[in-house]
C-alpha cells in the first residue's frame, strides 16, 4: 500500500475542503504574493481570520510605482486584517491564536528570515504541530543589470549573521555549513568567509523553476565554487521536502557537528531547512545573508501555487 | 596525463580556521622566525600576549599551534611521551574560537546589558571547560588519568553543583546540556518577557572551570605546576565584551599557573577599561602584545617558498615530477624589459611623442631621435625622452647610454658622472615606473602580474593571500598546461596574471560586501587606487611608484568619529595598511607620522606598482578623505580637493643647471 509521506499539491485541490481558522501572509509589491488570496476569493473559502503582515521595512512610500500593487490586497473584497510592525516585532498574542488552532502561512510575501521567526513563533511560542503553508511560484525573477552581473543589484548589501531563534552552540567547535545557493554574486561567498567552516555543502535548485536558473546560480557562485572542494547537490526549488531529506543525508555524514544552514536560495529550500531545523534541534542552526536594503520587486508574474503541509515536531 | 594523476588544486582550502589539528600539523611551517617571536615565551610567559595581524597573516595558525591537541599530534602517544612533553612546554593550550554569529547575536538579542554579560561569562567558561574536559578525555586515553578521575570530579562536587557526573564524559554532557539551555533561552529571548529571570539562575561558570583545573593540579602529580593557557581566537567577535576579557586580563596571577594567548585583527580593541574601578589594561604591564608583521622580506619569501613546498608536495603530479618550488614554477621576477619590447614593437618610436616641443623647436628633430632611440630597449629610450625634456642634451643621453650600455656597472662611478647617473636612473629608480608610461603610451596594453617576487609582495604579508593567488593561478591548467610543465618548469605568464587579476577582483568584491562599512571602504580604494593610477602614468614623473598616503592631520581625523571608525575599519580588515614604523610624511615635509598603502593585492586592477619606495606621499586632507568615501570622483578631482598650500605638492619646476634634478610630477595638473 502506498503510503503518503508528505503532502505537496497545487492551492486549488486543497481548497475544496479546507478548514482554517488563520491565514497569515506578508504584504508585498511582487504580485505573486497575493495569488492565493484570489484562489480563495473564486472558490468562495471561508476562512475566519487572515492576518496580513505589512512590515515597515517593505512598506513602499505612496510615490512609489508599487505602491499599488503592494497595497491590492486591499480591493479584492475580501476581510483582512492589517497589522503594521517591523520584522524584529512580530507578535501574535492579540490574535487569540491557541495550540489547536488551524493555520495556514502564505510564504510568498515573506522574507526568509521573517518566515523563520513566524513558523518558530506558532510551533515553539505556541505549541502548534500541524501546519498549512501556501507559496506561490514567480514566472521570472528580476535581474535589471543583467543575469550574470546581479551581486548587489538584486538585492543589496548583505550582512551575515545566524537566526536568533535557531541559534545553537553546537557540542564542539566544528562546523559543517551548508549553503543553498541564490543568484546573488558574492553572497556565498561572504557567508563562507564568515563562517570558516570545516566543511561546505552547496545546493543548487534543480529542476528550478526556469531552466537557465540553475546554471546562473552556479555561474554567480563561482568565487566560492573554485574557492573550496565542492561538494555540491541538487534539490528542487519548490520542494521543501527535497531540501530536508539532503539535510538528512548531510547530517549523517556529520553526525556529531553543527550543521549550519544558510539559506540563499527560494523559500520552499527555506521551508525545508526551517522544518529540518525543528526536528533536530541538537546540533543544527539557521542563519542567513540579511539585506541592508530593501529591494521592492523581486519577481514578475505568477506560476503554480502550492500548499504544503507541514508537521513542526 | 589526468588519468594517471588525478588533479587537486594543491591551494584550495587555505584558512587555518578550516583545519582540523592534524591538517595543521600537515602544513605547519613555522613562523616564528619571520615575525622574530619568542616561541617559549609563547608558551611561558604568565603576562598575557595579544596576537595582532591582518587576515591571513597566521594568528590562528599560531594559536592552534600552542594548543594541546596541536601537540599531542605531533609526539608519540604515550604516557611518559605526554608528561615529559607537556612539562618541557610548561603549559597545556586550550584552544577556542569565538565565531563571528556568536557575538554578533549577543549584541542582538533583546536583553539587558547586564544578563548579556551573565550569559557571555556563562558561554565563555562553559565553552572553555568542554574545551578542557575534551583535553582530560584525551588524557584518560593516554592513562595520564586513570583513577585520579573520581578524585578530581569529587574536588570538583565540593565547589559546583555538577548533577550525577561520575566521570568526564558524564560532565562533558552536563556542560553541554547547560549549553544548550543557555541557546534555548536565547532562541525564546525575544517572545518571552520572562526569560531574563533565567539568566539570573545560572550557576557561575567560572568556579566549574577553575575548580577542574585546580583538581586537575593537585591531583596528577605530574602536573602539579602546569600553567593553563587559554587561547581565544578572533576577539574581534566578542568586542561587546572586551571589558570581561580586559578584566580577566588585569587579574592574572602567577600563583593561578592561568594565563591567555589572544588573537585578533588590528585595531579590534573596544576598549581597554576593565571592571575594576576606573582601572584601563595597559600594554607591557597587563599584556604584551605582538604584531604579526613582516619586517624582512627575505625571511617572509622563504616562508612562502617552504609553505608552498608543503602543499605541492600533496600532489602526486607535482611531486613526482620535482615541480615543488614555487618560484621555480612562477619564475623568480618579472622581466620589465621583455615585457616593454612586447608593448611597443607595434610602434617603436611612440615613446617619441613624449618629447617636449619647446625644448625641440630650434633642434633637428631627426637628429635627436636618432641619438635618444634604442629600438632593442624601449625602456632606455623612454628614459632619454625623459632626459631630455628635463633638460639635458640629446648628446649627452646617447653618449650616457652608450657607457651605460657598454661598461661594467661597478666601473661606471669612476669613468663617467653622468652614465653613473643614468644608471642610477634606470636601475634603481625609474625603470618599473617607466613600465607603466610606456603601456599608457599604447591603447590596448596591459600591465602583466606574475612570478614568485611579484605575488609575495601583491600578497602583502598575508600567506592566506598568496595561496589565493596561487590557487587562482593552479585553477586555470589544464591538462596540456600539464605536458607544458614538465618540459618548461615554468607556468606561463598569462596563466599567472589571470590568477593575479582573478584575486585583485575578488579582494576588491571583498571589500565592497564587508559588513563595516563597506561600501565606503570600496569607494575610498577605487579613489585613491586611481589617484596612484595617474601618477604611475605620468611621464613627468620625478618620485616614482607613488603609492602611499598620510593625513595632513591624523588628530583631526581622530576627532570625527565617523570618519575614524570607517578608517579603522579599513586597517581592521586589511584594506588600507599602515607602514611598520614613523616616517616623514613626505618628501620636504619634516612632520613625522604614519604612512599607509592600499592592500597591494588590487595592484593588478589599477596597475600599479605593488613596492613601496617612499619619497613622495599623497598628503590627504580630513575633507577630501571624507569625500573620497562616498563620492566617486576622478584623479584630477581629487588632487584639486586636496591641493593647499600647506602640504607638499607636486609641482614642476625645473632647475636648469642642475645636472641631476630629477623631473617633477604632475606639472599642471588641475590648471586645465
Amino acid at each position: 500500500m502506498n503510503k503518503q509521506i508528505y503532502i505537496m499539491e497545487p492551492i486549488q485541490d486543497y481548497l475544496e475542503n479546507c478548514d482554517l481558522d488563520f491565514l497569515i501572509m506578508a504584504a508585498s509589491s511582487n504580485v505573486r504574493s497575493y495569488k492565493s488570496l484570489e484562489f480563495i476569493g473564486q472558490k468562495g473559502t471561508d476562512i475566519n481570520n487572515i492576518i496580513m503582515l505589512d512590515f515597515t521595512e517593505s512598506s513602499p512610500t505612496q510615490d512609489s510605482p508599487y505602491f499599488n500593487d503592494y497595497h491590492a490586497y486591499s480591493k479584492m473584497g475580501i476581510h483582512i486584517t492589517t497589522i503594521s510592525c517591523d520584522q524584529n516585532s512580530i507578535n501574535f498574542d492579540s490574535l487569540g491564536i491557541s495550540e489547536n488552532s488551524k493555520i495556514a502561512i502564505d510564504i510568498t510575501g515573506l522574507n526568509i528570515p521573517s518566515l523563520y521567526r513566524i513558523i518558530f513563533i506558532l510551533s515553539e511560542v505556541f505549541g502548534i504541530n500541524q501546519l498549512h503553508i501556501f507559496y506561490t511560484e514567480p514566472q521570472f525573477y528580476v535581474f535589471e543589470q543583467g543575469m550574470l552581473d546581479a551581486y548587489e543589484y538584486l538585492i543589496g548589501d548583505r550582512k551575515y549573521n545566524v537566526i536568533e531563534e535557531y541559534f545553537n552552540s553546537g557540542e564542539n567547535n566544528k562546523e559543517v555549513l551548508v549553503i543553498f545557493l541564490g543568484f546573488d554574486r558574492m553572497t556565498s561567498s561572504m557567508v563562507k568567509d564568515e563562517v570558516n567552516p570545516s566543511i561546505t555543502y552547496l545546493i543548487n535548485g534543480f529542476p528550478s523553476t526556469s531552466p537557465k536558473l540553475k546554471d546562473i546560480s552556479l555561474l554567480n557562485n563561482y568565487e566560492l565554487i573554485k574557492k573550496i572542494t565542492p561538494q555540491i547537490y541538487n534539490t528542487k526549488a519548490n520542494n521543501p521536502f527535497s531540501a530536508y531529506n539532503i539535510l538528512s543525508e548531510i547530517q549523517r555524514k556529520h553526525l556529531n557537528e553543527l550543521l549550519n544552514i544558510c539559506v540563499l536560495g527560494s523559500k520552499p529550500m527555506a521551508l525545508g531547512s526551517c522544518l529540518f531545523v525543528l526536528h533536530n534541534k541538537l546540533n543544527v542552526k539557521l542563519s542567513y545573508a540579511f539585506q541592508k536594503g530593501f529591494k521592492e520587486r523581486i519577481s514578475e508574474g505568477a506560476a503554480t501555487t502550492w500548499h504544503y503541509e507541514i508537521s513542526t515536531n | 596525463m589526468m588519468n594517471q594523476y588525478s588533479f587537486n588544486n594543491p591551494f584550495v582550502e587555505c584558512t587555518a580556521r578550516d583545519m582540523e589539528y592534524n591538517e595543521v600539523s600537515k602544513y605547519w611551517c613555522s613562523p616564528f622566525y619571520l615575525y622574530n617571536i619568542n616561541e617559549k615565551m609563547l608558551f611561558h610567559s604568565q603576562t598575557p600576549i595579544l596576537l595582532e595581524g591582518a587576515r591571513g597573516c597566521g594568528k590562528t595558525m599560531i594559536l592552534k599551534y600552542l594548543s594541546f591537541f596541536y601537540q599531542v599530534e605531533n609526539i608519540e602517544h604515550n604516557k611518559e611521551n605526554i608528561i615529559n612533553h607537556f612539562n618541557n612546554l610548561g603549559s597545556i593550550g586550550i584552544y577556542f574560537r569565538f565565531k563571528n554569529d556568536f557575538g554578533k547575536v549577543l549584541e542582538t538579542i533583546n536583553c539587558l546589558k547586564e544578563n548579556k554579560d551573565i550569559l557571555f561569562e556563562h558561554y565563555f567558561y562553559m565553552y572553555y571547560t568542554r574545551e578542557l574536559l575534551l583535553i582530560f578525555i584525551e588524557l584518560k586515553k593516554f592513562l595520564v588519568i586513570s583513577e585520579e578521575e573520581e578524585l578530581m570530579l569529587s574536588d570538583v562536587k565540593q565547589k559546583y553543583d555538577i548533577a550525577q557526573s561520575e566521570s568526564f564524559k558524564d560532565l562533558l554532557d552536563y556542560v553541554n546540556l547547560n549549553i544548550s539551555n543557555a541557546d534555548s533561552i536565547i532562541k525564546r529571548m525575544r517572545h518571552s518577557s520572562k526569560i531574563q529571570d533565567e539568566i539570573s539562575n545560572f550557576q557561575n561558570s567560572k568556579i566549574l572551570f577553575e575548580s577542574l583545573l585546580v583538581a586537575f593540579r593537585q591531583r596528577i602529580e605530574h602536573f602539579k605546576n602546569i600553567k593553563f593557557l587559554i587561547l581565544l581566537d578572533e576577539y574581534e567577535n566578542i568586542k561587546d565584551f572586551h571589558i570581561i576579557i580586559n578584566t580577566l586580563l588585569r587579574q592574572v596571577d602567577s600563583s593561578e599557573k592561568i594565563s591567555y594567548r589572544i588573537g585578533m585583527r588590528p585595531e579590534s580593541i573596544s576598549s581597554y577599561k576593565t571592571s575594576i574601578s576606573d582601572e584601563l589594561i595597559q600594554p607591557n604591564r597587563d599584556y604584551i602584545l605582538i604584531s604579526l608583521r613582516i619586517n624582512n622580506a627575505k625571511k617572509y619569501q622563504r616562508f612562502l617558498k617552504e609553505i608552498s613546498k608543503k602543499r605541492l608536495n600533496t600532489n602526486d603530479f607535482f611531486k613526482e615530477n620535482k615541480l615543488i618550488n614555487i618560484d621555480e614554477l612562477f619564475g623568480l621576477r618579472e622581466d620589465w624589459e621583455h615585457e616593454a619590447s612586447l608593448i611597443a614593437k607595434s610602434d617603436l618610436d611612440k615613446s617619441f611623442s613624449l618629447l617636449d616641443e619647446k625644448l625641440l623647436q630650434k633642434q633637428n628633430i631627426e637628429e635627436v631621435k636618432k641619438l635618444l632611440r634604442n629600438h632593442e630597449r624601449p625602456l632606455l629610450q623612454l628614459m632619454n625622452v625623459i632626459w631630455f625634456n628635463r633638460g639635458k642634451s640629446a648628446e649627452e643621453i646617447s653618449h650616457a647610454m652608450n657607457m651605460f650600455l657598454t661598461l661594467p656597472k661597478k666601473d661606471l662611478k669612476q669613468k663617467d658622472d653622468c652614465a653613473y647617473k643614468y644608471m642610477l636612473d634606470y636601475s634603481m629608480k625609474y625603470k618599473y615606473q617607466l613600465v607603466f608610461v610606456l603601456i599608457s603610451l599604447y591603447p590596448g596594453a596591459s600591465k602583466k602580474y606574475y612570478s614568485f617576487t611579484t605575488f609575495s609582495y601583491l600578497a602583502s604579508g598575508s600567506v592566506n593571500d598568496f595561496i589565493t593567488l596561487c590557487r587562482n593561478t593552479f585553477s586555470q591548467l589544464d591538462e596540456l598546461c600539464f605536458v607544458e610543465l614538465i618540459k618548461n618548469k615554468t607556468i606561463p605568464i598569462e596563466y599567472q596574471n589571470n590568477g593575479a587579476q582573478e584575486a585583485a577582483k575578488e579582494q576588491l568584491d571583498k571589500f565592497r560586501i564587508c559588513e563595516d562599512n563597506g561600501k565606503e571602504m570600496y569607494t575610498f580604494v577605487m579613489n585613491m587606487s586611481e589617484v596612484f593610477r595617474t601618477f604611475h602614468r605620468d611621464p613627468a614623473m620625478q618620485y616614482p611608484e607613488t603609492n602611499q598616503f598620510a593625513f595632513v592631520d591624523e588628530a583631526d581625523l581622530s576627532r570625527r568619529d565617523l570618519l575614524y571608525t570607517n578608517f579603522k575599519n579599513m586597517l581592521k580588515w586589511g584594506v588600507v595598511e599602515r607602514k611598520n614604523s614613523l616616517q616623514r610624511l613626505s618628501i620636504s615635509v619634516n612632520k613625522k607620522g604614519d604612512i599607509y598603502y592600499i592592500n597591494r593585492l588590487i595592484a593588478p586592477i589599477f596597475e600599479i606598482s605593488y613596492r613601496t619606495r617612499g619619497g613622495y606621499n599623497f598628503i590627504i586632507k580630513t575633507s577630501t578623505f571624507e569625500k573620497m568615501l562616498t563620492n566617486s570622483m576622478d584623479a584630477k578631482q581629487i588632487i584639486n580637493e586636496n591641493k593647499k598650500d600647506d602640504h607638499p605638492q607636486k609641482v614642476i619646476k625645473p632647475k636648469e643647471n642642475n645636472n641631476y634634478q630629477q623631473l617633477t610630477l604632475l606639472e599642471d595638473f588641475g590648471h586645465e
